[in-house]
């Protein structure tokens, strides 16, 4: 007869990886740098260091911008995928058409309202919401209560947990984006993202649907060994929803993203927040000069 | 309150060491977990895990889905152990000029005999059904958080886990039996 494991002896014999966690932990974080590695760029107080960085910066920009150029200038303008996110939005007829409109349509929007959820088997879903304004206001608000926001002066993080206010140097919205998974990025990222999705992603099939009472398209895309689905009003190519699976051939959600508003007036007191007599504030940034 | 995965790590990407501190707290011991299969001493999983987490604090801003953080860290626990076995065959060739050896033996260190046997059998499990089990207890037998990090639905989860738990009994009992024989013999 087999022997009959209990839950008990499971736990027990997983108790060793439980040794010297307090010393371990204690030591990692320790050494851990004071940021995140690739944030390091420009965290250097040394400023002829910082204007050499802003150097490479420029120097890069310029190299892409030749590049561009030079593929607007060799490329047969006939087969140019410009040529074709470009088009007038009646003369859209195939489905790689269209969502090449749709992904140029995200890249030309002032500001947008929208709302990520993750879906939880067990607890409750788990949500953000972001407004985001051209070119570099933002607020998240999650739904665990945590509260982000930027604008061009500065940048805060409010943890509600321990109410405290955490204030950095405005650095745009850039990271915080890929919470908000891919639809955030194409209408915040920068134009060079979004062509990156149209020329990874493949469009596999499409179909007319009714969402908000619009005439629509749901678009499926393949990219990444990732499939998404994408609700886009079929007038305006604008993409109201977008649903990423976790694989290709699965049904099991991830997370959907849904665009609330798109170029609305947003008020400017929404990206930053105040502290109030109750917060902890800790002043994170580094008096960077103007020029940042 | 509890904050998910997502929102601790966006307060580390925005320098709060203390929740590094929280998502060590809650996948250190899995990490260790998936190390000591590759090294087979508690020891070395612990120094292994700790290169796991400095390369995941370096590598965070690079992690396109917050949410997915421990599928994440699991992945790069196995490039780590990856990378450390390849180190150790090098080495080992380097050193005496010879083929690399077999994974080396599992030294247990608990004394309870019983234990031994059931984290040897363990060890033995295959790969996904180990990391199954590991997960489950390790994560203090929550289905929700286990399943996540594995990336499955929920029937097949169970499934797996069932397979391990049953593949672990048949394991121990050989196990077993293998040292009640070693004592009989002498």
């Amino acid at each position: 007869m087999a022997t009959k494991i209990s839950d008990k002896d499971f736990a027990a014999c997983h108790a060793m990886f439980d040794r010297d966690h307090g010393r371990l932990r204690a030591e990692l974080l320790d050494s851990l740098p004071d940021a995140p590695g690739e944030n390091t760029f420009f965290r250097t107080n040394a400023i002829g260091t910082r204007l050499r960085r802003i150097g490479i910066l420029i120097g890069a920009a310029a190299a892409v911008m030749i590049a561009l150029g030079l593929l607007n200038i060799f490329a047969p303008l006939d087969n140019s995928p410009m040529d074709s996110i470009v088009a007038p939005v009646a003369s859209v007829v195939t489905p790689q058409a269209a969502w090449a409109e749709a992904v140029q349509r995200a890249g030309q929007v002032s500001s947008m309202h929208m709302i990520m959820t993750t879906p939880s088997t067990g607890g409750e879903n788990s949500s953000v919401e972001l407004w985001w304004r051209v070119p570099h206001d933002f607020r998240m608000e999650f739904s665990t209560g945590l509260v982000m926001t930027g604008n061009r002066q500065r940048r805060c993080t409010v943890n509600p947990e321990r109410n405290l206010l955490t204030i950095f140097d405005a650095t745009g919205p850039g990271l915080e984006m890929a919470v908000l998974g891919e639809v955030g990025m194409m209408f915040a990222s920068p134009y060079s993202l979004s062509r990156q999705w149209l020329e990874d992603a493949e469009v596999v099939s499409a179909e007319d649907t009714f969402y908000r009472g619009e005439q629509c398209r749901r678009i499926t895309v393949q990219r990444d060994n990732g499939r998404y689905e994408y609700i886009i009003d079929k007038n305006t190519n604008m993409i109201y929803q977008g649903i990423r699976y976790s694989g290709v051939e699965s049904d099991r959600v991830l997370c959907s993203m849904e665009v609330i508003a798109v170029d609305q007036e947003l008020s400017d007191a929404l990206f930053s927040v105040e502290a109030t007599e109750e917060m902890q504030v800790n002043d994170r940034r580094l008096n960077l000069p103007d020029w940042q | 309150m509890q904050h998910d995965d997502a929102s601790l790590v966006i307060l580390v990407l925005n320098g709060d060491t203390d929740a590094f501190g929280r998502l060590y707290d809650k996948y250190a011991r899995l990490i260790r977990a998936i190390c000591y299969g590759t090294t087979g001493d508690v020891g070395q999983a612990q120094d292994l895990a700790q290169e796991v987490f400095l390369r995941a604090y370096q590598k965070l801003p690079g992690l396109k889905s917050p949410d997915r953080f421990a599928p994440w860290l699991v992945a790069m626990a196995k490039n780590v152990c990856r990378e450390y076995c390849r180190k150790q065959a090098r080495d080992r060739h380097i050193l005496v000029g010879l083929e690399p050896e077999e994974k080396p033996q599992q030294q247990p260190r608990q004394q309870d005999q019983r234990l031994d046997a059931l984290n040897i059998a363990i060890e033995q499990l295959p790969e996904k059904e180990k990391l199954a089990l590991r997960t489950y207890y390790l994560q203090d037998q929550d289905i929700n958080a286990a399943m996540k990090i594995m990336g499955m639905s929920r029937s097949s989860f169970y499934r797996l886990l069932e397979r391990a738990r049953k593949n672990v009994e048949m394991l121990m009992d050989q196990e077993i039996r293998k040292v009640d024989r070693d004592i009989q013999e002498g």
